[in-house]
């Protein structure tokens, strides 16, 4: 699905490395997860993936489905099956929760050379998918994520997901700001998308996600790199004991 | 005398001697016109209001057809149209004398000389239109008007008017509206100006009694020169006025939007909206007053001007004042300049929304808020789409 090799970044603005070697492969219908601590560069690692400014790649690859990835504008690697579920969903005033969703799904549409939805395919598509994340209308109907409570952003985040059926879905601490029902919630949507020829990257701080969405490999990042990958043990013993004992290991 | 005046005057010596033949009754009047052109003079880039428009943007200029202009339901009337119903009377301004022409102009000119308005008194063409009930939807192709155009409104207790008036054709216009309204009267007033070469220089003087509804929104996709004056006197208590634009402007075009609201009445609500968006080296200038009186006390006064800047070399320009002499008033004011969200236009093209749609997107969002001060649902609906018709064929 999505194969990372010796991925090395620094930002653009300033001479800092952040990922110094990234060597990561996620495989079709696997659940990857990658933990860390803090400033280990697991958000810059799916940003970097979806293809955000401000950072430059020195040195790697990136293999998603045989093509690389690396070298496609944000908007071709989404159309391609990239999606990225954001720590921090954006707010745009003015432009309808429903008009962004249905701008996305066409123009992924169009860029695959398939046909668009018409309206009222859509509308049923998206009506159901909302349902089942306990999205209501007026979330619909109001300007993407304003207003929106932090449960209610990731759901969206979520139903996005779900409407745009991507090969891989990385999800940025999408566990961050929300209580247990609203996470149980967000968890059922991710796991009612698992799929044989789907691939998650889910990173977190926390065991308490992967309770929920239970990882088949667990990789921790460290200064940049992914310094020990595991089974879900390998989660609970973080939460057990912390990251001292495996960055020591690791030599850091 | 000094060389500044003298240029002014030579300029308005010009118009004052070019100026046509008309009926005695409005040539008595136009004396007014000519002595006061004469004293003050043409504008002047050193004159307040003229300090980012040049005048010489006033010269000649040439361009064509951009935009397909919606077809909106009213009633199109004519320099000529003469119709007279319960609700409504027209009468061409020519043939009866009307102690309105010219009233507003002469009372407009102690917050800021009004010389283009004068100018154009001198030899528009228009109608009077008194509305005594229901005046429904009048439009005005301004393509099929003379260049110099006068309205002179009045709206009387209870009544109302909507005013669409539309220009697709690149054309030199100048443009005189006056509009009294009675208590509880309401006039909403529509521009939309999408020429992209055309110059378009229009007043909009109001006078409101109490309980008034005054909408003022333009829409312009400029340009060679456009500039919207509106000078609204808020005199009876309880009124509400609202003057809004979205600018969308690019080719260099030039845009001002001047605004002088005066609260001189209890408990009223102004409104100035303005989103500008400007592209390849267009302008875009706003000057907005309000002007509190000591007795106009409960006054709620909101005033944003917010501009987004596509690229490098245009530029948004605003000065926005506030004169307050009432002590329990409410007056805000806000004006911003920014590019376009990057955080935004990332989040919509993570998902696939290619970078020009984007774009347009981000766009049409932030012109929203402008459109959102249409008060007909109706005309609401029309404009946006034809704004997103705009927008959408625009390389941003």
């Amino acid at each position: 699905m999505i194969n990372i090799k010796n991925l090395h970044v620094k930002l653009e603005e300033e001479d800092k490395a952040i990922l110094k070697g990234v060597d990561l492969t996620v495989k079709a219908g696997e659940v990857a997860a990658i933990m860390g601590p803090n400033g280990s560069g697991k958000s810059t690692l799916s940003y970097v993936l979806a293809g955000r400014d401000g950072y430059e790649v020195t040195d790697g690859t990136v293999d998603f489905a045989g093509e690389e990835l690396l070298e496609m504008e944000p908007d071709e690697r989404a159309a391609a099956g990239l999606f990225l579920a954001f720590q921090y969903p954006v707010e745009i005033p003015g432009v309808g929760n429903m008009t962004f969703l249905r701008s996305a799904a066409n123009a992924q549409r169009r860029a695959r050379g398939e046909d668009e939805l018409s309206a009222a395919d859509f509308l049923k598509l998206v009506r159901e998918k909302a349902k089942t994340l306990k999205i209501n209308a007026d979330m619909m109907q109001r300007a993407v994520n304003v207003g929106f409570s932090g449960g209610e952003k990731k759901r969206n985040e979520i139903l996005q997901m779900a409407m745009l059926e991507p090969k891989l879905c990385i999800l940025d601490e999408t566990d961050s700001g929300l209580d247990v029902d609203a996470m149980k919630l967000v968890s059922e949507g991710v796991n009612a998308l698992r799929s044989p020829d789907r691939g998650f990257l889910v990173i977190t701080h926390y065991q308490r996600l992967l309770d929920h969405i239970k990882p088949d490999v667990v990789h921790i990042m460290a200064e940049g790199r992914i310094i020990k990958t595991g089974g879900p043990e390998l989660a609970l013993e973080v939460e057990n004991n912390g990251y001292a004992a495996i960055l020591k290991e690791a030599g850091l | 005398m000094n060389a500044i005046l003298e240029a002014k005057q030579s300029l308005a010596s010009d118009w004052v001697s070019s100026a046509p033949v008309v009926s005695d009754w409005r040539a008595a009047r136009l004396e007014e016109s000519r002595k006061w052109l004469l004293a003050h003079g043409g504008p002047h880039a050193r004159d307040h209001y003229w300090s980012y428009t040049d005048p010489k943007l006033l010269d000649a200029s040439t361009g064509s057809l951009n935009v397909a202009m919606p077809s909106f339901a009213g009633t199109a009337i004519l320099p000529t149209t003469k119709t007279s119903s319960d609700a409504l009377k027209i009468t061409p301004i020519e043939e009866a004398e009307n102690k309105l022409f010219g009233r507003l102009v002469a009372s407009a000119h102690g917050r800021g000389a009004r010389p283009l308005a004068e100018k154009t008194l001198l030899s528009a063409q228009g109608v009077y239109i008194e509305v005594m009930g229901d005046g429904g939807v009048l439009t005005i192709d301004r393509d099929v008007w003379p260049d110099d155009i006068y309205l002179g409104i009045t709206v009387a207790s209870g009544a109302t008017l909507t005013i669409i008036e539309t220009g697709a054709k690149s054309s030199t216009k100048n443009m005189v509206v006056e509009a009294e309204l009675a208590d509880g009267a309401s006039f909403h007033h529509i521009r939309i100006a999408a020429a992209l070469e055309d110059k378009f220089h229009a007043h909009l003087f109001a006078e409101l009694g109490a309980n008034c509804d005054l909408r003022s929104f333009s829409f312009s996709g400029a340009g060679h020169l456009h500039r919207f004056e509106s000078v609204v006197d808020l005199l009876g208590d309880n009124s509400h006025v609202s003057i809004a634009g979205a600018d969308l402007l690019m080719n260099k075009g030039h845009q001002d939007d001047t605004v002088y609201i005066t609260h001189d009445a209890l408990n009223c609500n102004s409104r100035q909206v303005f989103k500008r968006v400007v592209t390849e080296g267009a302008t875009s200038v706003f000057q907005g007053k309000i002007l509190v009186k000591e007795d106009a006390q409960k006054t709620d006064g909101y005033q944003i001007s917010q501009g987004l800047m596509l690229e490098d070399g245009a530029e948004i320009l605003s000065k926005p004042e506030l004169e307050i002499y009432a002590d329990d008033v409410a007056c805000s004011h806000g004006s911003t300049t920014s590019g376009m969200d990057e955080t935004a236009l990332f989040y919509l093209r993570s998902r696939g929304v290619p970078m020009n749609e984007a774009r347009q997107l981000l766009v049409r969002a932030f012109i929203e808020e402008a459109i959102e001060e249409i008060h007909s649902e109706d005309l609401r609906e029309q404009i946006g789409a034809m704004s997103e018709e705009w927008i959408f064929g625009q390389a941003l």
